[in-house]
């Protein structure tokens, strides 16, 4: 990848699925909690507060977190569904932060959303083929006349019956609709998929075929995919990377076997023992790290390190030093002070974080 | 993984370990649907049993009639759907034949149920101590301010925090791992015998969802209660049950100890399933996916139900209604091979 | 069931059904229902009656014969005449125009000022709304048909003006329930999933909003058609409609209540006429949310 694709629509012949990038930097987005009289925010909750994030060609990303954690935030943002209050999203070498418009509508065919819930993400008045081919249509790349063609293709490239292009989105199954999903997805070829927990709205059986589905793109084009889930087990599955996210921040963040094999934020390690193993005997010999206690509000998140509400080995200093990520192991950082003296902490951006 | 059915002779399954007093019995449980179209047997002939102090899967992916089951045992069907065979007995007592009156008097007092989504479940009106207290006065006829003492012992009991004032609290006051704590507070109020959890903790995030399965696990071993769970979450199964029941289009394909379905999986819809999930040894393979989909209720095929999607289908025997078939002891799977004699598990388990 | 099914592993082979949009579904859903069958027979009946009016009825509406001033019901006068001799059944055939096309006119006006400004609210919320929900609630605290009467007063009496006036009234409504329903469509994933793929602010209201929230709108569409034929029957009635010659069953009701001792039973024919179309529009307003409730609840 070379350059700067602004015009992404009429250049995707020469960036197809294999190449792009796309560094975010020092994002944060909060969310008015409550208003005063005026109808302006008189608290608010930081979702995503301070976090660095990076995608390289043909790779996954993976992105896991609890509720609160802010990881779907993150992943709108990046999406460039919300726009950071803070913090930039470059794609592709061009900064997507303050676009509009057309330069917004070109940027976004080199990176496209899947979402979590099958059922209510596709349109229930337009039929399976109109969805799936509708972003070739919305980008001038066809004809209302080219519908059909293009639809069936796309179809067929997920491992759907074309014949299904008729139907309509009620008539179709869980699994079936998220196929549609990717497909209407992939339309434009993007660099990047973003998926907001593509399986877990699935069945057991239907969530591998998508799995499948995931890695087969990969393999095939080289598709890069950042994947947002609360699964790790999913994640795990799919994800080269994978960054943890507590309470807004990434806590830990690396190579996926590195993390799972070598867990250093006792979050991460809670996390990790928390998913229970597939088989009994192997589950029940487990030491499980059972963590007490609820994650706190978000809107009013621990002074420090904000895990130490809820962390094991939190020392007095944690109360007070608010750790930054520090390179610990090759590409592998953690934010803990218990690791603090082991690493060098990363200076997250040009620009200094935001604070707490 | 999955050598569990080594242990096997010592560690048959729960029932075992807690004594084979059933307390729970269904037996040949069918369930129709009487509406503008009928549908017979969208739960067809299904038989478990879970003893005193055992813990019992009910698995299976969506539509396979886990959840209608487990409502035929609380007495709660949703209007149309109608038992048309069977027997459902609780502590040697038919509950079929309860009147609606005498049902209302076992469920929150012998059974208590857990759903999935705590927030729909609890009453968003009502204090969290006064719903708990509710089922005591309702079933033990105690007066207020006895039942609430009491209620304050459960918050204590279920690792609410704060008990006193959380007596006090409305339900959405609460987390939602909290809430689900003062639904199996409640559930426990008149301590039952029996606990249905319908996917308790789907709705929950994992680090909460640990705390509440080992919430039960203590509840179970200090107070002897048992529990029947549904779930699809074989992570879950694996760490909290002793026996396993898998259900597939309305039927049972599979009973078995948890250790030996695990280990060797005696019906192939139960197989196909252990296998599509992902394992952390293996990253980025393919997995092993089941062809097809779950027929949608009413049209179930006649012989075996899971014949269309099966590996080993295709066969004229396959074409038949399909019986349980003795695995080994106290082991059932509901396919033709077994009954035929031709399933060969590995290590050796149900070799006869 | 059969073998080959697990041959063909990913695609589903299922044979399709016949494809059923949800415009398709709703027809059918309607023409099921006795009730709103009848309806909609009724009306596509008045609608064939109104276009068919001057080959259909019998004599001239506005042919007047002194002479044979409230003559009873006949082979030659099928509902008797008026006071100036006019064939009632003629008259009542030629009103049907009025009957229709007076709420076509008033829904319409309100169609085309409340459905973009309800789209466009329900989207964007903040000051769009606020602005637009402060006019319209201004509209909707006058009295509807005080402020169509003083429309009137001031641009004079007459069909197109009166009707025009009350779609102005009408406005809000329709408003309140496109605003109400975008704003709940707006918050679908599929909103979402149209602006990730580059659709504009346009297409999403249009293309993707608007079907959506077309149900409810239906709905208030055709419960404001027996509403606006009512007042359109009113105002007639007061002579501040319809003028003469010209027939609408407004006017007709009129004449016949200022001759009810020398004709008793002329209020009859346009009385039910109203009653009836008014009826019919109640009911297919009322099947159309059952049967889009009955596919909500699944």
């Amino acid at each position: 990848m070379t350059g700067v694709e602004e015009k992404g629509a009429r250049t995707r012949a020469a960036a197809g699925p294999g190449t792009g990038s796309l560094v975010a930097t020092g994002l944060t987005k909060s969310f008015p909690l409550s208003r005063d009289l005026l109808g302006r925010p008189a608290s608010r909750v930081r979702a995503v507060d301070g976090v660095d994030l990076e995608v390289t060609a043909g790779t996954t990303v993976g992105v896991v977190g609890e509720s609160g954690s802010g990881k779907s935030t993150l992943g709108r943002l990046v999406s460039l569904l919300e726009r950071p209050d803070t913090g930039s999203v470059v794609l592709d070498g061009v900064d997507a932060t303050h676009l509009r418009g057309r330069a917004l509508a070109a940027l976004r065919t080199r990176l496209q959303v899947v979402f979590q819930d099958p059922f209510g993400s596709l349109d229930p008045t337009k039929s399976v083929g109109h969805a799936v081919a509708e972003p070739l249509l919305v980008h001038g790349r066809i004809g209302r006349s080219g519908m059909a063609a293009a639809a069936a293709d796309l179809l067929a490239g997920v491992g759907l019956d074309p014949g299904l292009a008729g139907r309509f989105p009620e008539q179709l199954s869980g699994g079936q609709r998220q196929r549609v999903c990717i497909a209407r997805a992939l339309a434009l070829e993007p660099w990047l998929l973003v998926a907001d927990e593509p399986t877990s709205a699935l069945d057991l059986s239907t969530r591998s075929e998508i799995l499948n589905l995931l890695l087969g793109l990969q393999r095939d084009t080289g598709q890069s995919i950042l994947l947002v889930s609360h699964d790790f087990a999913t994640v795990q599955h799919l994800a080269h990377r994978v960054a943890v996210m507590y309470l807004g921040r990434i806590v830990e963040e690396g190579p996926t076997e590195e993390v799972v094999g070598n867990p250093l934020h006792p979050y991460t390690r809670a996390l990790l023992s928390a998913v229970p193993v597939p088989d009994p005997s192997a589950q029940r010999a487990r030491r499980r790290i059972v963590l007490h206690g609820d994650v706190p509000n978000p809107a009013d998140p621990p002074s420090g390190c904000r895990f130490r509400t809820r962390c094991r080995e939190a020392m007095p200093s944690c109360s007070t030093i608010d750790p930054a990520l520090a390179e610990i192991g090759p590409a592998h950082r953690v934010a803990c002070l218990l690791h603090a003296e082991a690493g060098t902490p990363v200076s997250t951006s040009a620009t200094p974080r935001s604070t707490t | 993984m999955r050598n569990g059915a080594m242990r096997n002779g010592a560690m048959r399954n729960g029932a075992m370990r807690n004594g084979t007093d059933p307390l729970l019995e269904v037996e040949g449980l069918t369930i129709d649907f009487d509406g503008a179209v009928s549908q017979p047997g969208l739960v067809q002939d299904v038989s478990f049993t879970v003893s005193r102090g055992e813990s019992v899967a009910l698995i299976g992916e969506s539509g396979c009639g886990k959840t209608m089951t487990a409502m035929a045992v609380l007495g709660l069907l949703p209007a149309g759907f109608r038992v048309a065979a069977g027997r459902i007995a609780l502590g040697g007592r038919d509950l079929l034949t309860c009147s609606a009156r005498e049902l209302r008097a076992i469920r929150g007092r012998s059974i208590g149920a857990i759903f999935q989504d705590p927030m729909s479940s609890l009453d968003p009106t009502m204090r969290v101590g006064d719903q708990i207290a509710e089922a005591r006065r309702l079933h033990l006829k105690e007066r207020r301010p006895v039942a609430l003492r009491r209620a304050r012992e459960l918050l204590d009991r279920v690792g609410i925090p704060n008990a006193d004032k959380r007596l006090a609290s409305y339900p959405h006051e609460l987390s939602g791992g909290m809430q689900q704590r003062v639904m199996i507070a409640s559930a426990i109020a008149c301590d039952p015998e029996l606990v249905l959890a319908d996917e308790p903790t789907t709705a929950l995030d994992v680090t909460i969802q640990a705390e509440i399965l080992e919430l039960l696990r203590d509840l179970r071993t200090e107070q002897g209660i048992a529990v029947l769970l549904v779930t699809h979450d074989l992570g879950v199964v694996a760490d909290f049950c002793d026996r396993v029941v898998a259900m597939y289009a309305g039927a049972v394909v599979e009973r078995a100890g948890v250790e030996d379905i695990f280990g060797a999986p005696a019906h192939p819809y139960t197989r196909a399933l252990l296998d599509a999930i992902p394992q952390s040894g293996r990253p980025r393979t393919v997995l092993p996916v089941i062809p097809g989909r779950v027929p949608p209720a009413g049209s179930f095929p006649t012989g075996c139900r899971f014949e269309p999607r099966c590996d080993h289908g295709g066969h004229d025997r396959c074409r038949a209604p399909q019986h349980e078939a003795a695995v080994a002891d106290g082991r059932y799977s509901r396919c033709a091979r077994v009954a035929d004699g031709d399933l060969v598990l590995a290590a050796g388990v149900g070799a006869r | 069931m059969t073998a080959e099914a697990t041959a063909e592993p990913v695609v589903d082979r299922r044979p399709a059904p016949s494809e059923r949009s949800p415009r398709r579904k709703l027809l059918r859903g309607m023409i099921r229902r006795p009730s709103s069958l009848v309806a909609i027979v009724f009306v596509l009946v008045l609608v064939v009656l109104a276009v068919l009016a001057p080959w259909v009825a019998p004599q001239d509406p506005t042919a007047q014969d002194l002479a044979a001033a409230f003559a009873p019901y006949s082979a030659e006068h099928l509902l008797g005449t008026d006071d100036l001799g006019r064939d009632v059944a003629s008259r009542l055939l030629y009103a049907i125009r009025i009957a229709l096309l007076a709420p076509l006119i008033s829904v319409g006006v309100a169609l085309v000022l409340g459905v973009p400004s309800g789209l466009w609210a329900g989207l964007r919320r903040g000051y769009v709304d606020a602005v637009l929900s402060r006019i319209t609630d201004a509209l909707l605290s006058l009295p509807g048909l005080a402020f169509a009467l003083a429309i009137v007063a001031v641009v004079g009496p007459g069909l197109v003006n009166v009707m025009v006036a009350l779609g102005i009234v009408f406005m809000p409504s329709v408003f309140r329930v496109v605003r109400g329903a975008a704003m709940a469509v707006a918050q679908e994933p599929y909103v979402d999933s149209a602006r990730a793929i580059g659709c504009s602010t346009h297409r999403i209201l249009w293309v993707h909003i608007l079907p959506n929230v077309a149900a409810p709108l239906l709905v208030q569409a055709t419960i404001l058609m027996g509403v606006a034929l009512l007042a359109e029957a009113g105002l007639s009635f007061l002579g501040l409609g319809v003028q003469p010659p010209e027939s609408s069953w407004g006017s007709m009701l009129r004449t016949a209540y200022d001759n009810q001792f020398e004709a008793p039973l002329s209020v009859l024919p346009p009385g039910i006429a109203v009653v009836l179309t008014v009826l019919a529009f109640n009911v297919i307003g009322d099947t159309i949310r059952d049967v889009m409730a009955a596919r909500w609840q699944r």
